[in-house]
This record gives C-alpha cells, sequence and structure tokens, in this order.
C-alpha cells in the first residue's frame, strides 16, 4: 500500500513486501515532482514583471477627460508577461497584486489660467465591461498662476498597489482645467507583479 | 543500468534488476546535489539585491529658479557598499537592472507661494517628476517614485527646482535606489 510523506515524497507499507526496485523508482520521481512543482513556485514569487512605456499627446483642451495610451513599446517585459491590447492599453495577462505607477508633465501651450488644474489618473477596468471605470487613483497639481509655468508646467506621478484579476487592464486619463490654453503631454507608464493575491476586481 | 526521473535525472534500478544499497545511495546523492544546487539559486536569488539610500541631512542651499542636484552627504544604509559619497555626492552609481527608486526633500524656507519640482534622473534625463505647488508659508515636502529600468551601468540623482519667489532655500532630503532584478536575469 502506497503512502506518502506530507511533501509528497512515496513510499510502500513494509508489510506490503512490494518490489524494492518499484519503490525506489516511486520515491524518485515523487522527489522529483515535489521539488520541481516548489522550483516553479520560488521563479514565479520571484519574478517581478515590469513594464515601463512612454506616452505623448497634445492638444489637450479643458475640463475634458483624455484616455491616452502608451505610444513606445516597453523598456522591459520580464518574460512578455503583459501585453499591450489591440487598442494600446496595457492589459494584464495574469492575476495577482501589481504596483502600477503613472507620470505625466502638462506643458500648456499658452497662457495659464489663474487656479488651473492638472490631473492624472489610473483606471482599473474589468476587460468585460469597458467602460465604465471600475477604480481609479489619482493626482492632482495645481498652478496658480502663468508666473509658476517657468517651462516647467505641472508634472504629476501617481502608484497605487492594487489586486488585478486576468484580462483586465489599466488606463491612463489625463484632465487639466486650463481654458486659455490646450496642454502637451508626455509621461511614462510602469507597473510590477509584486505577488500572487486576492482579486478584487 | 537503470532509469532516471524527468525533471533531475535522479537514477533508479528497473524492476528487474538486483537492488543493492549503492542504488539506494545514489539516488540519496542525486537528491542532496539537487537541493545544494537549489538552495544556491535561491540565495543568489536573494543577495543580487542592492539597497542604497543616501542623504542630505544638513540642509543644503538652493536658489530660485535653478536646477540643482541635492548633495547627500550620509549613507544611511548600503549593505554592498556602493556609495561613494567622497567620488560623487550627487549620484547613485548603479549597475545595470531593474530598480526601484524613491526620492523626497524637504524645505524649511518659508515662502509665500511657490512651486516645487523633484525629478528622478537616469543618467542625466528625467524619468519622472513631480511638481507641488504650495501657497502657504509652511515648510514643505515633496515626494517622487518610479519603477527605472538601467540597461547598463549607470547614475541614478535626484534634481529639485523651486519656481516663485525668494530663496535660497535649506532643502534636506533622501535617495533610495533599491535593485528588484539583476542584470543576470535581464
Amino acid at each position: 500500500m502506497k503512502a506518502t510523506t506530507p511533501h509528497g515524497f512515496v513510499y510502500t507499507e513494509p508489510e506490503d513486501y512490494p518490489n524494492f526496485a518499484r519503490q525506489l523508482q516511486a520515491l524518485a520521481d515523487s522527489v522529483d515532482t515535489a521539488i520541481a512543482a516548489d522550483d516553479s513556485e520560488t521563479i514565479v514569487l520571484s519574478e517581478p514583471i515590469a513594464y515601463g512605456a512612454t506616452l505623448t499627446t497634445s492638444g489637450v483642451t479643458a475640463n475634458f477627460d483624455w484616455e491616452i495610451a502608451p505610444d513606445n513599446p516597453p523598456e522591459y517585459d520580464l518574460g512578455g508577461g503583459i501585453l499591450l491590447n489591440p487598442d494600446g492599453y496595457p492589459a494584464i495577462v495574469s492575476s495577482g497584486w501589481y504596483l502600477i505607477g503613472a507620470y505625466a508633465s502638462f506643458i500648456p501651450s499658452g497662457t495659464i489660467t489663474a487656479n488651473s488644474a492638472y490631473t492624472l489618473e489610473l483606471h482599473l477596468h474589468n476587460a468585460n465591461t469597458y467602460p465604465p471605470v471600475v477604480t481609479e487613483y489619482r493626482m492632482r497639481d495645481f498652478l496658480p498662476s502663468s508666473a509658476f509655468s517657468g517651462g516647467a508646467g505641472a508634472q504629476v506621478e501617481v502608484e497605487q498597489a492594487v489586486g488585478i484579476s486576468q484580462g483586465s487592464f489599466i488606463s491612463i486619463v489625463l484632465r487639466h482645467t486650463n481654458t486659455a490654453s490646450t496642454v502637451d503631454v508626455t509621461g511614462a507608464f510602469w507597473l510590477r507583479r509584486i505577488g500572487p493575491g486576492t482579486v478584487i476586481i | 543500468m537503470g532509469g532516471s526521473t524527468n525533471n533531475y535525472s535522479f537514477p533508479y534500478p528497473y524492476a528487474d534488476e538486483v537492488v543493492g544499497a549503492s542504488d539506494v545511495q545514489d539516488l540519496a546523492q542525486a537528491i542532496d546535489t539537487t537541493l545544494t544546487n537549489w538552495n544556491a539559486e535561491v540565495k543568489a536569488l536573494h543577495t543580487q539585491q542592492l539597497a542604497m539610500v543616501a542623504a542630505v541631512s544638513t540642509p543644503t542651499s538652493i536658489p530660485l529658479n535653478t536646477t540643482v542636484n541635492p548633495a547627500y552627504d550620509t549613507v544611511v544604509w548600503d549593505p554592498n557598499g556602493i556609495v561613494n559619497l567622497g567620488a560623487d555626492n550627487q549620484h547613485l552609481h548603479v549597475p545595470s537592472g531593474l530598480y526601484w527608486v524613491t526620492g523626497a526633500v524637504g524645505i524649511l524656507s518659508s515662502f509665500t507661494e511657490n512651486a516645487v519640482r523633484l525629478s528622478i534622473i537616469r543618467n542625466g534625463t528625467a524619468v519622472v517628476r513631480q511638481r507641488i505647488f504650495f501657497p502657504s508659508s509652511d515648510p514643505v515636502n515633496v515626494r517622487v517614485a518610479a519603477n527605472v529600468y538601467m540597461s547598463a551601468a549607470g547614475q541614478i540623482n535626484l534634481s529639485c527646482l523651486i519656481n516663485g519667489s525668494g530663496g535660497p532655500f535649506n532643502v534636506y532630503g533622501r535617495l533610495g535606489v533599491v535593485r528588484l532584478r539583476g542584470p543576470e536575469d535581464i
């Protein structure tokens, strides 16, 4: 009668008087399988998937949500674990916890309206229900007047750790309230898988 | 002469063979070797991660409307001995890899209305920036963070720009760099 150790190593009870060679083979195979399973788990846990892409858009008008996608390929995508959707949005292909982040530099093409606000948002979508937005994280900068443009405009960065289900994806949304000028935007997007976890969307 | 397992080639005798103590010993030694190699891989995986933190502990002066790289005066944590502030106190020099970089500055000087921009710079080019406007006269703090990929050895630093009025400003800060993946994995 076969029995197993807590790690799944197979052995045969002595009273069954089995073929000793087969006992050894069963033991060797079970140890081999158990170690291979642990080895693959170690690789998954230690293998963050990182993705860095840049984004550019121009002529962003005031008081309108601009949903934009990276326009350059990733700098780094270990194992090709993250794919771009056909529409350009970064797609998550395996469930888990991710650290996601984005950066946008808003450069007004003209005058800065007093008390202009510049908003960068990360939107998490369920693949089957786009739209609506499921979850969002946002950062907002505020420039009071053209005296603070300084050639730098508004610079906004946001990041958040989130649990994501397979097939869900992230989009980047820009908005500003500068009614005196359109805005040109450059930025970056990155994410890194930090481990398996409970799916929240 | 027997068979072997699929993944790690652990040896075992065929059913019609005469089994001896050496067969058991061969299997035990093969398992031992595999686990020893595996432990070495796991250890290498953990030890490849570098972490470096440098701080501006004594506030340094930054003028208005001038982009300045904060100069660090203190090594907070550097287990691999990478930081050499004597050779370069404005940049952290790192080997290739993927890094998690965080930076923060605090500005002690009071002012009326200013915008503070803090950037993470990779080999002289900004990777990410955060610019915050502060209307009050209270001391301010700005932080920034990003994944930064270094395709080859290079340098990472912070830069700080203050627009508005007044100055110079007394600034302190901190730059942290953690390697998430080493060059052997890229």
